[in-house]
């Protein structure tokens, strides 16, 4: 796992760089909120270890920079800090920042948020795969749910229940918005009803001439 | 960390940037650009505190917070102060740098 640690001391960097091989991760390192941001922006690190106070660019204002571009890949955020104030917290919070860590570095302390990070970070990528799988799926279903069977001859409807029904009762039903006005198109008026009219009008014709002659 | 040869590291790269941190706020101090001072202070309090230099650390830590918080002017006598102790501290790391690689 990537960690990019950030910070203007060289005591802190190079002892948070050793601890981070130790710990075994992979360490990047800058001297300044700058450099930091692009290293974040070229390696993408899983968590970021920063200094609050830095020349060129402070930590929350890096860390709202990274918040900002970050779309849908999450980084973890351990601020460290010297300032252990209520207020400075709350705005390290409100920056972006997801755990405080006190200087000088403990080991101890650092391995322990490293592990929380390492958690989160697994957890967000087993969620970002779910998600990814959900997708999927949905794709899947709405691709399915655009063939309708119906049958080559009747034209009923089959639906989920496996129940025919008439193709009109079939669309009331999963249309909510569309009503049928009933009306005959020319072709079937010429080969259904035209044929029927002139049946009857024949039958009319006949009964009208056998009463006439009887 | 148990390891003589990265502690030489770190003292020495403490010393490098102590002197150089050091000058930069007298520097500033003479320019009277307090938020500098203030700023260089609150940084070599993070290094000082790395180190085990409790007493550097706890007057970078008020010349800090008299800055930051308090927006006060630094006396050139709280200056002297700190250089006195760094020059304290600097004196033991040259000793315990030399007696790791004795």
């Amino acid at each position: 796992m990537k960690v990019l640690a950030v910070d203007d001391d060289r005591v802190t960097l190079v002892t948070i760089e050793r601890l981070l091989t130790k710990f075994g991760y992979e360490s990047i390192t800058a001297l300044n909120g700058t450099d930091g941001l692009k290293l974040f922006l070229e390696h993408k690190p899983q968590i970021l270890i920063t200094d609050w106070m830095m020349p060129e660019m402070e930590g929350p204002t890096m860390v709202k920079t990274i918040r900002a571009f970050a779309e849908s890949e999450y980084t973890y955020i351990i601020m460290l800090t010297s300032r252990n104030e209520k207020e400075d917290m709350i705005s390290g919070m409100l920056a972006g920042v997801d755990e405080f860590l006190s200087k000088p570095i403990d080991p101890d302390q650092l391995r322990a948020r490293l592990r929380v990070g390492k958690r989160i970070m697994q957890l967000q990528e087993s969620l970002g795969k779910r998600v990814s799988e959900l997708e999927r799926e949905r794709k899947h279903i709405k691709i399915l749910q655009g063939f309708l069977p119906i049958c080559s001859y009747c034209k009923k409807i089959r639906d989920d229940e496996n129940l025919w029904s008439q193709i009109e009762e079939y669309i009331a039903q999963h249309q909510a918005n569309i009503q049928f006005s009933h009306s005959i198109c020319p072709d079937c008026f010429e080969t259904k009803v035209k044929p029927m009219q002139e049946a009857f009008f024949a039958k009319k014709r006949d009964e009208l001439e056998a009463r006439a002659s009887a | 960390m148990g390891d003589p040869a990265f502690t030489a590291e770190l003292i020495d790269i403490m010393l490098e940037d102590g002197q150089l941190r050091m000058a930069k706020i007298r520097a500033a101090f003479d320019q009277q650009q307090m938020s500098d001072v203030g700023a260089i202070a609150h940084s070599l309090k993070g290094a000082a505190l790395n180190i085990g230099a409790r007493d550097l650390a706890e007057l970078c830590a008020s010349i800090d917070d008299s800055v930051r918080k308090v927006g006060q002017a630094i006396e050139a006598q709280r200056i002297s102060q700190l250089e006195e102790e760094f020059r304290n501290v600097a004196h033991e790391l040259h000793e315990i740098r030399g007696a790791l690689t004795a």
